[in-house]
C-alpha cells in the first residue's frame, strides 16, 4: 500500500509518520475443513483469501488414511476384496470390479459371459447411484436443497436392488475372483427393469429444478475452468476430464466386461467448467440406464446359470505383476498387483481417481471466490475414502 | 432462452411448479420405529449358527470346528477351539466379535458344513462392547426376540 | 388515563405474545412445508405431527451450554443478538393488523420501520466482528454490504406505492387502497419481494449464513439462547417484511365478508408460504453476482418505476 504521511499524536507529541502503517492489509488464511459442511468428508483445504478472492490454495489430505495398500500385503487375495468396498464407499461394485479384474489378469482366469453381464449391470447401477449422490450433494452445496432429497429417492431404489442381490446396500462385496458371489435372485430382473424404465422420468425432476435455472447457470458456467490439456497433465480422469472435451473413457479405450457388446455413447462436453461436468454426469446416468437395459435383455434370455468360473480353492497367482483399470464413477481406477507366488500380494498399488482429480483443484480455483471453491470441489466429485485409502 | 421467457422467469417457474406439486403429494419416507423395513432374504445381518438332527435324534450344532471360516475372515474376528475327534468333533468355544465383523459373508461362503447363516437381524446396537462378542450359545438363539417393537 | 395505559399494555402483551408464538411456529411451518415439498414429512416425533417441536427446540436451546470463544469481544458478543432481536420485535409496534388493532399508530410508520430495520443490520455486523473468528467475519462483511444495499432497493421500491397513497401512515396507506396497489405497481412489488429476500437473508440470497460456504456465517460461534435470538429475529423479520408487503401492495386488512385481521393473516401467510417455497426450490447466488443484480438491474428498474409513476400521476391528476 502506498505511503500517506501525516501528523499523529503520540507520547512524544506531534510526529509525522506513515498513516497507513497499521492498516496494512494481509491475506487471511482460512481453514476449510476437515470439519466443514461441504468438504465431503474430511478434506482440508487451506485458502489464502484477499477479501473473498482466493490467492492460494493448499490441500491437506490423510485424515482418513487406513493404510489399505500395506494392509493388502497381509491379507489373502479373497480376503482383500471386502476391503476394497471401503475405498470409494459409495460405488463399492466399481471398486470390487477393478480389484477382481487385476487378480484375474494375474491368474489368467476367463470369466463366464453371464458373470460379465451381471458385473457390467452392477457397475452401471453403481455409476447411477454414485452420480446421484454426487448431484445431490453438489446441488446442496450450491444451495438447491430439494434436489438432494429427490436424488436420494432414486438412489434408495438402487440400494434396494443391491440389497436384493447381495444382501448389503453399501459395502456390497458382491464380486468374486472368477465371477460373482451368487446368481441374480428371482424377481430381480423385473425390479431392475422397472427402475430403468422409470428412472429417466424421475430424472426430469432434477432438470426442472436446476438444468435451466438462471441461478444454477450463473453459479456453474465459467466457474472452475480447466482446459483439456491442463487436465491431462494433472492426471484428471473420468467425467471431470470429459467435461473438458477430452474423449477418454476406459470403457471405450480398453473395454472390459461387456462394454464392447452393448451400445452406448460416451458423454463429452466442451465447456471445461462446472456446468459441463454437470452435463456429462447427467448424460452418463442416462447412458448407464441404457446399458442396464441391454444387460437385462441378455440376462433375461440367458439360462446358463454360470456365474462363476472354476477357480482353485486357494488362490495362489503365479509370480508376476498385473495392472487392470476400470472406469469407476469418479474416473480411472487402477489396481497394480505384484505377486511373489504366495497367497498374499507382495505389493498392491491403487490408482485412485479421486486422489488424482483432487490435485487439479488448486488450478481450478485460481483467483476465484470462496463460493466457487465449493462448486469446484463438488464438480470433481471426490470421495475421501478413496483419496486417503 | 428467449428474452420474454427470461423476463417472466420461465426457468424459475418450472422449478416452483415442480416443488409446488410435490408439496401436495404423498411423502415417500418410512417412519422408522413404527414402520419397519423388511430386508430381502439375501440380507447380510448378524451371523447365527445352525443345528442339525443326528441319526440318534438329538439336535447338535452343524459346525465341526474345522476352522475354515476363521481362516477366510478378513477381520480375524472368529475364534474357535474344537474338541473331540472325527464325526464327534464340535466347537468347545466359538466366538465371533461382531464389533470387528465386516458382515462380508466370506465365512458363510467358506463353511463346508453350511453351519453358519446370515440372518436379517439388523437392530444389533448395544451399550457395551462386550455385548457385541457372541459365543456359541448366543449364536444359537433366535435373534428376532431382540428386535425392537414400538407401539403405533 | 389509567384506562388508556391499561389498554396500551394489553395491546402490547397481546401483539408480542402472538408475534413470538407465530415466530416459533413459523419454524415449524417452514420445516413441514419444505419437508412435504421434498417428499418427506418434516417433524413428526414431538406431539401429534410434531406440533410441539418448536417448544422442544426452544427448551433444547435454552439448556445448551453458552459458549463464548476465547477471542471474542465479550460485551459486543452478548449485545449483538439482543440488539438484533429487540429491533426485530419492536417493529411489530406499528403494524396494523386491523383498522384499530395496532399497538400504536404512527403518522410516519413507514419511516419508522425502515429506520429501525437498518439498526438491525448492526446486530449482524457486530456479531460477525465480535466473534473473533474468520467465518463470522466473512459473514459479517457479506451481510454489511448486502443489507445496506438491499435496504436502498427496498426503500425505493415502496416509494411508488407511497406516492399513490400520499402518506407514510400505514393505516392511511391501507385505507387509500380501493384497488390494491399491486395493480398499479406490479414491477415495484416484484422488486420489493426480491429486495426483501435479500434483506432478511433468505435463499437465494442467504449469503451471510450460507452454510455450505461459511459454515453458518455470522452466527457460527453462537450457541444456546444467543443463537436462538438470531433465529427468532430472522423469522420475526420475515413476518415484518411480509406484513409490509401486505400493507403496501395487497391492501392490508381490506377484503369482503371475513373480518379484517383474518384477511390480513391470509395475505401474510400466503406471502410467507411463497418465501418458504422459494427456499425449497432455488440454489444460492454468488456474492458478487448478487451485488450485480442489485446495482445493475434492480436499481435502474426501480428508479424508472418511480419516474413513470410520477409522470402518470401528474397526467392523471393534472388532467
Ligand atoms: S462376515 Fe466377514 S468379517 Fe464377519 S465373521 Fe464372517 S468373514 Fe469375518
Ligand atoms: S467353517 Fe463351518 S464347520 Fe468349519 S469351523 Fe467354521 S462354522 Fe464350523
Amino acid at each position: 500500500m502506498d505511503e500517506i504521511r501525516g501528523l499523529v499524536v503520540t507520547e512524544e507529541g506531534l510526529v509525522e509518520q506513515d498513516l497507513m502503517r497499521d492498516t496494512l492489509t494481509k491475506e487471511m488464511w482460512v481453514n476449510m475443513g476437515p470439519q466443514h459442511p461441504s468438504t465431503h468428508g474430511v478434506l482440508r483445504v487451506v485458502l489464502a483469501l484477499e477479501g473473498e478472492r482466493i490467492v492460494d490454495t493448499e490441500i491437506y489430505i490423510g485424515y482418513l488414511h487406513r493404510g489399505f495398500e500395506k494392509f493388502a500385503e497381509s491379507k489373502t487375495y479373497p480376503q482383500f476384496l471386502p476391503i476394497t468396498d471401503r475405498l470409494d464407499y459409495i460405488s463399492a461394485h466399481a471398486m470390487n470390479y477393478g480389484y477382481v479384474l487385476a487378480v484375474e489378469k494375474l491368474m489368467g482366469i476367463e470369466v463366464p459371459l453371464r458373470a460379465k453381464y451381471i458385473r457390467t449391470l452392477m457397475a452401471e447401477l453403481t455409476r447411477i447411484s454414485s452420480h446421484l449422490l454426487w448431484l445431490a450433494t453438489h446441488a446442496l452445496d450450491i444451495g438447491a436443497m430439494t434436489v438432494f432429497l429427490y436424488c436420494f429417492r432414486e438412489r434408495e431404489m438402487i440400494l434396494d436392488l443391491f440389497e436384493m442381490v447381495c444382501g448389503a446396500r453399501l459395502t456390497t462385496s458382491y464380486f468374486r475372483i472368477g465371477g460373482v458371489a451368487n446368481d441374480l435372485p428371482d424377481g430381480f430382473i423385473e425390479k431392475c427393469r422397472e427402475f430403468c424404465n422409470i428412472f429417466p422420468q424421475k430424472a426430469k425432476d432434477y432438470d426442472d429444478l436446476i438444468l435451466k435455472n438462471r441461478i444454477w447457470l450463473a453459479r456453474t458456467i465459467n466457474v472452475a475452468n480447466i482446459s483439456g490439456e491442463e487436465g491431462l497433465n494433472l492426471g484428471l480422469s473420468g467425467p471431470s476430464i470429459r467435461g473438458s472435451g477430452v474423449k477418454w473413457d476406459i470403457r471405450v479405450s480398453e473395454p472390459y466386461g461387456v462394454y464392447d457388446k452393448v451400445e452406448w455413447e460416451m458423454a463429452v462436453e466442451d465447456g471445461c467448467d462446472v456446468y459441463a461436468r454437470y452435463l456429462v454426469r447427467l448424460k452418463e446416468m442416462r447412458e448407464s440406464c441404457k446399458i442396464c437395459q441391454q444387460c437385462l435383455d441378455f440376462l433375461e434370455k440367458d439360462d446358463s446359470g454360470e456365474f462363476r468360473a472354476k477357480v482353485p480353492k486357494v488362490i495362489k497367482p503365479p509370480e508376476g505383476e498385473a495392472y487392470a483399470c476400470v472406469e469407476a464413477p469418479k474416473g480411472e481406477l487402477g489396481f497394480y498387483i505384484v505377486s511373489d507366488g504366495s497367497t498374499k500380494p507382495y505389493r498392491l498399488k491403487i490408482r485412485a481417481p479421486s486422489f488424482a482429480n483432487l490435485m487439479s483443484l488448486p488450478k481450478m480455483v485460481e483467483g476465484a471466490l470462496v463460493a466457487d471453491v465449493i462448486a469446484a470441489i463438488g464438480s470433481i466429485d471426490v470421495v475421501l475414502g478413496e483419496v486417503d485409502r | 432462452m428467449g428474452l420474454i421467457s427470461k423476463i417472466f422467469g420461465k426457468d424459475l417457474l418450472i422449478g416452483l411448479n415442480r416443488t409446488g406439486r410435490y408439496g401436495v403429494s404423498k411423502p415417500i419416507t418410512m417412519q422408522y420405529p413404527k414402520e419397519k423395513w423388511t430386508p430381502y432374504p439375501a440380507f447380510r445381518g448378524t451371523i447365527r449358527h445352525l443345528t442339525k438332527e443326528t441319526e440318534e435324534g438329538e439336535t447338535r450344532v452343524r459346525c465341526n470346528a474345522c476352522g475354515l471360516c476363521a481362516r477366510a475372515c478378513p477381520a480375524e474376528c472368529i475364534h474357535i477351539v474344537g474338541e473331540g475327534k472325527g464325526k464327534d468333533r464340535v466347537p468347545k468355544t466359538f466366538v465371533i466379535d461382531f464389533s470387528r465383523c465386516l458382515y462380508c459373508g466370506l465365512c458363510v461362503e467358506a463353511c463346508p458344513q453350511d453351519a453358519l447363516e446370515m440372518t436379517s437381524f439388523y437392530e444389533s446396537a448395544v451399550y457395551t462392547r462386550e455385548e457385541m462378542v457372541f459365543d456359541l450359545d448366543k449364536m444359537l438363539e433366535d435373534y428376532s426376540k431382540w428386535e425392537r417393537t414400538f407401539k403405533k | 388515563m389509567l384506562l388508556e395505559i391499561g389498554i396500551a399494555l394489553l395491546k402490547i402483551i397481546v401483539v408480542f405474545a402472538l408475534a413470538l408464538l407465530t415466530v416459533a411456529y413459523l419454524t415449524y411451518i417452514e420445516r413441514k412445508v419444505i419437508g412435504h415439498m421434498q417428499v418427506r414429512m418434516g417433524p413428526m416425533r414431538v406431539g401429534p405431527h410434531g406440533l410441539l417441536q418448536p417448544i422442544a427446540d426452544g427448551l433444547k436451546l435454552f439448556m445448551k451450554e453458552d459458549i463464548v470463544p476465547y477471542e471474542a469481544y465479550r460485551f459486543t458478543f452478548y449485545f449483538a443478538p439482543i440488539l438484533t432481536l429487540v429491533t426485530a420485535l419492536i417493529l411489530f409496534a406499528v403494524i396494523p393488523f386491523d383498522k384499530h388493532f395496532a399497538i400504536t399508530r404512527l403518522n410516519i410508520g413507514v419511516m419508522y420501520i425502515l429506520s429501525i430495520a437498518s439498526v438491525g443490520v448492526l446486530g449482524i455486523l457486530l456479531a460477525g466482528w465480535a466473534s473473533g473468528s474468520k467465518y463470522p467475519i466473512l459473514g459479517g462483511l457479506r451481510s454489511a454490504a448486502q443489507m445496506l444495499s438491499y435496504e436502498i432497493f427496498l426503500g425505493f421500491s415502496i416509494i411508488g406505492a407511497l406516492m399513490i397513497s400520499g402518506s407514510l401512515d400505514l393505516v392511511k396507506i391501507v385505507e387509500s387502497q380501493h384497488v390494491w396497489n399491486i395493480v398499479y405497481q406490479p414491477v415495484a412489488f416484484v422488486i420489493y419481494i426480491i429486495a426483501a429476500l435479500g434483506e432478511i437473508n433468505r435463499v437465494p440470497f442467504d449469503l451471510p449464513e450460507a452454510e455450505t460456504e461459511l459454515v453458518a456465517g455470522f452466527h457460527t460461534e453462537y450457541s444456546g439462547m444467543k443463537f436462538a435470538y438470531f433465529f427468532l429475529a430472522e423469522y420475526a423479520n420475515m413476518i415484518i417484511v411480509c406484513s409490509m408487503a401486505t400493507i403496501l401492495f395487497l391492501g392490508g386488512w381490506r377484503g369482503p365478508v371475513l373480518p379484517g385481521f383474518v384477511w390480513f393473516l391470509i395475505k401474510l401467510f400466503a406471502l410467507i408460504y411463497f418465501f418458504i417455497w422459494v427456499r425449497a426450490t432455488f440454489p444460492r447466488y454468488r456474492y458478487d453476482q448478487f451485488m450485480k443484480i442489485g446495482w445493475k438491474i434492480m436499481l435502474p428498474i426501480v428508479l424508472a418505476n418511480i419516474v413513470v409513476t410520477g409522470v402518470v400521476m401528474m397526467m392523471v391528476q393534472g388532467g
